[in-house]
């Protein structure tokens, strides 16, 4: 009887081995909770404020401008109505002021950062406009999608004038006074140092389809332009860099998907790129390693991600972005148009 | 199913994927001699998933929005063979069974774009695999202990390439059998499986892990020859490989019934 029980025993241990896992996966990555805070709503822009305390997001179907704090729990400090349907912003360079464009009427909104309040609204001549930079702390460099040309604006003496330059998505180099735009067909380089912009002798090649731009940053003399092709969007997979000078080629990250946002961190170590499309897993923002242009960390959101839809905070501590759970669009509310949370993630060092 | 657990941890299931599987078994057990008998499980699955795509994530539905994927049929048949052991004088009887898990369960269940679904969500596993189980039980008063082991190993890939973990199952019960007109207990259950793996030896995600889960029993004697039962079970400690569905409690409802040929 022993006997037996000893080899049934004996049996059952060794055959406890067929069921361990002595091999893991090849890719691996780990689950962890969401940070966020649920705001439900439609965010046009979003930035980080100077010192790394708050946020500010363009609310473009509630017409306003929301404050929130990006220390500790994040929560929305306060909301500010201005006119309708805000779509960009910009920071002044000496940090005073935001200046808001709006879709839906031809002002801009200058918003005090000290106590989060109205300071001017400035009219302008432009309709559906797209977006705003500050050239300088008292000039402001102002798109729109359907008046032919960029128009510039002198806070100080109330004048506006017309530039020549295409509408499309701006960025400016203050230190040189240059202007890059991003058009539906290539990126474009002007000087603007005077009160009339040249255009430089470089051009970035042509695109070679009409593109949207979903979002246009500079860094370290590199520009970053996310494109998306409406009529295919399998065409395009990549993100695209350009040198800034020159306007010629610095990078490509493939991303097997248009990309919607793209920031890099402090140290220029570090390209952060959101895509439009989801992984069978998710959908991650992708963490390019900046001097070999290869994938190296992967961060999984929450939901569905948004053009212009991501910051970074100036000690590269943690990566801001807007979320559409798509769950959440079966809600009976009306004119529910996906509405949007944020996510906050902390970068991994 | 829709709670997905990394782990030991919750975390957040932002596919809002859910996995109802309900399985009816019909069980005919024979004894051939007093100490062999035969039994057959003949389960019909119908199995349900569905969750909400982000944009991008299935090429047929590139906007996302809610997928729903689902099989049903009757699954895999187990035939098994069982004899009796009387090492201890008579106390706890050892019954020892050995048997074959039939590959006869349909593996190629298509979505509504015309695409094979997962492996996990077929009712079939499209191999023949040979399965053990060993089993004892002992009354002692009004109270019935039992406990036994049940494995199922995996012999080869389906015709796909798909290979299922090995299992191990093992269970202790404890029931109360001193009334004429319900029963009762309580049980823990144990499984313990080994990943899947693809073609070629891949190894999957997502699967394999340890589980513990405690039920709750309760039964009504409504013939001498017909029972019927009500069983609750909630997972006590789960350790799963990467993420995976588990459900926060499940319900068995189960009839027998004795007839003599």
């Amino acid at each position: 009887m022993i006997k037996n029980c000893t080899i049934i025993t004996l049996i059952i241990f060794l055959s406890c081995s067929l069921y361990e896992d002595t091999e893991q996966p090849d890719i691996y990555f780990q689950i962890n909770d969401f940070d966020m805070l649920p705001m439900g709503r439609t965010i046009s822009d979003m930035m980080m404020g100077p010192n790394n305390n708050f946020l500010y997001l363009c609310d473009y179907n509630n017409n306003s401008m929301i404050k929130i704090s990006a220390q500790g729990t994040m929560k929305i400090l306060n909301e500010l109505v201005v006119g309708s349907h805000p779509i960009a912003m910009d920071i002044s360079p000496d940090k005073s002021h935001i200046a808001v464009a709006m879709e839906g009427e031809s002002n801009v909104y200058l918003i005090s950062l000290e106590d989060f309040t109205i300071s001017t609204i400035i009219s302008v001549s432009l309709m559906n406009m797209n977006d705003i930079v500050f050239v300088n702390s008292n000039r402001l460099l102002l798109s729109s999608t359907t008046d032919p040309t960029v128009i510039t604006y002198d806070i100080d003496s109330d004048t506006e004038s017309s530039q020549s330059i295409l509408n499309g998505e701006l960025l400016i180099d203050q230190e040189d006074s240059i202007a890059y735009v991003a058009s539906s067909s290539s990126i474009k380089k002007y000087h603007i140092s005077n009160n009339q912009a040249s255009l430089s002798p470089y051009v970035a090649d042509p695109f070679g389809f009409s593109a949207t731009i979903n979002h246009f940053i500079i860094n370290d003399d590199i520009l970053y332009v996310c494109l998306n092709n409406k009529e295919d969007s399998e065409s395009i997979r990549s993100i695209y860099s350009y040198n800034a000078n020159t306007l010629t080629f610095a990078g490509k990250y493939q991303v097997g998907s248009p990309g919607l946002g793209v920031v890099v961190d402090t140290n220029n170590e570090k390209i952060f790129i959101a895509p439009q499309d989801a992984d069978e897993n998710g959908i991650f923002i992708i963490e390019f390693d900046a001097q070999t242009k290869l994938e190296k960390n992967y961060y999984l959101a929450a939901g569905n991600l948004k053009e212009k839809c991501m910051v970074i905070d100036q000690t590269s501590s943690y990566i801001y972005i807007l979320v559409n759970t798509p769950g959440d669009n079966d809600s009976f509310e009306p004119y529910n148009d996906y509405p949007f949370d944020l996510q906050r993630i902390e970068i991994y060092n | 199913m829709s709670n997905p657990i990394y782990g030991t941890n919750s975390i957040p299931n932002y596919n809002k994927e859910r996995t109802d599987n309900s399985t009816t078994t019909l069980i005919v057990s024979a004894g051939i001699t007093d100490k062999i008998s035969v039994s057959t499980f003949i389960p019909y699955r119908y199995i349900l998933n569905e969750k909400v795509l982000f944009r991008g994530q299935y090429h047929n539905q590139y906007e996302g929005g809610l997928y729903s994927r689902e099989s049903y049929g009757i699954g895999d048949i187990i035939v098994q063979m069982n004899y009796q052991f009387d090492l201890f004088n008579g106390r706890f009887p050892i019954l020892v069974g050995s048997g074959l898990k039939l590959a006869n369960g349909k593996i190629n269940s298509k979505d509504i774009y015309d695409e094979r679904i997962n492996d996990n969500l077929q009712v079939g596993s499209g191999s023949i695999d040979p399965i053990f189980s060993i089993y004892t039980n002992e009354p002692f008063g009004s109270f019935m202990v039992s406990s036994g082991l049940f494995t199922r190993i995996s012999a080869r890939e389906n015709i796909y390439g798909y290979k299922y973990g090995n299992e191990l199952h093992g269970l202790a019960n404890v029931d109360f059998i001193g009334s004429d007109y319900f029963f009762g207990g309580i049980q823990l259950y144990y499984l313990l499986s080994s990943r899947d793996t693809y073609e070629y030896g891949k190894i999957a995600r997502d699967r394999g892990g340890e589980s513990i889960f405690i039920s709750a029993k309760l039964g009504i004697k409504l013939t001498d020859d017909f029972d019927l039962e009500l069983i609750m079970q909630n997972p006590i400690h789960q350790n799963l490989n990467e993420s995976q569905l588990t459900s926060s409690n499940s319900i068995q409802i189960g009839t027998l019934y004795r007839f003599t040929l």
